[in-house]
């Protein structure tokens, strides 16, 4: 998974039958500078993410300016398979999704080792 | 698998249910070395000398979930391919990197890569040849 | 499956259930031309590959099957495992 933070929504009509009705949010990966020491908190300003940008389903509800905790690959499609069709394989052509709203994230100064 | 450092933790009330309490680890992916592999064959790299993978990786980092009680600071080896799929119950769990072990020593050594130019296997059917 | 060339070891008293006791060596991988990559790659190895031997490192499904062959093996916290040791290659 990876920390980032929602910086916009992506609206579609045109897109595959199974995801119907599923947010779609836009979430810039943090890189691990901008984790600075000490507590980060959600909402406060953060320090230049990257420039990537990566579409994420999105099941809590989070918004713009939100710290979330992002997964790839197959963990994205369980993440999302159990609300679009609870107990079916996890088939969505789906690939990262917002496993979790962080509420606080601490990094320790790193040192040499 | 890859190796890492843990360098933090990350708490969310708001997940997805699956995760249950486990706990999330920040990880530094380390074990990239740099520069490129010419510099390592001319000594340049000494031996066990890795990059923190500050550069490889551009400053990357992932979240694993950690259920061995790794601490801030401990090496990790964090799985990514599997734990999706790897939890007892049987139902798939939202993870996608999980640590499944922490190190107590790595040894590694780039020298072991031989010369420049020589691709696999090529040493050794040279030392077949003329041995 | 990548090809890659034993560069260390790493030693864990605590490592995930059905895992204990297993040798995990640390992997250079190679690309097409056999160069290497820059990335070091943790497998399970059963083979006894040494350092400085080339090997195949398979993931996903194929690793769970070094380790326990079969459809039982999705438990196990394990993405990579050494599948061969290679000794020559065209």
């Amino acid at each position: 998974m990876f920390l980032g933070r929602v910086a916009g929504t992506v609206w579609s009509t045109v897109k595959w039958p199974e995801t119907r009705g599923l947010k779609l949010l836009l979430v810039r990966p943090y890189r691990l500078g901008d984790l600075a020491p000490g507590a980060v908190r959600a909402g406060a300003e953060a320090s230049e993410p990257t420039d990537d940008l990566v579409v994420c389903a999105d099941l809590l509800d989070a918004g713009p300016g939100d710290d979330v905790l992002v997964a790839f690959g197959h963990a994205a499609r369980v993440a999302v398979s159990e609300k679009l069709a609870p107990g079916a394989k996890p088939n969505v052509p789906i690939d990262a999704a917002v496993v979790a709203v962080v509420d606080r994230v601490e990094i320790e100064s790193e040192t040499r080792r | 698998m890859i190796l890492g450092r843990v360098v933090g933790q990350v708490w969310a009330t708001r997940r997805d249910a699956r995760l249950g309490r486990a706990k999330l680890l920040v990880v530094r992916p380390t074990g990239i070395y740099e520069p490129a592999f010419d510099e390592i064959a001319s000594g340049e790299i000494a031996s066990g000398e890795i990059a923190s993978g500050e550069t490889a990786f551009g400053a990357r980092h992932l979240v694993a979930t950690d259920d061995l009680d790794a601490g801030i600071g401990d090496q990790v080896v964090v799985c990514l391919g599997a734990p999706a799929r790897a939890s007892a119950g049987g139902n798939d769990v939202p993870v996608d990197a999980a640590v499944m072990a922490v190190v107590d020593r790595a040894e590694i050594d780039l020298h072991a890569l031989g010369a420049a130019g020589a691709g696999p296997g090529i040493r050794r059917k040279l030392t077949e040849a003329f041995g | 499956m990548i090809r890659g060339t034993v560069v260390g070891q790493v030693w864990a008293t605590r490592k995930a259930r059905g895992l204990e006791g297993r040798k995990l060596l640390v992997v250079a991988a190679r690309d097409a031309e056999g160069r290497p990559t820059g990335r070091l790659v943790v497998a399970v190895d059963v083979l006894d590959a040494g350092v400085g031997e080339d090997v195949t490192v398979a993931f996903g499904s194929g690793a769970r099957n070094v380790l326990r062959p079969g459809p039982e093996n999705r438990d196990l916290l394990c993405d990579a495992a050494v599948a061969a040791i290679v000794e020559g290659a065209g």
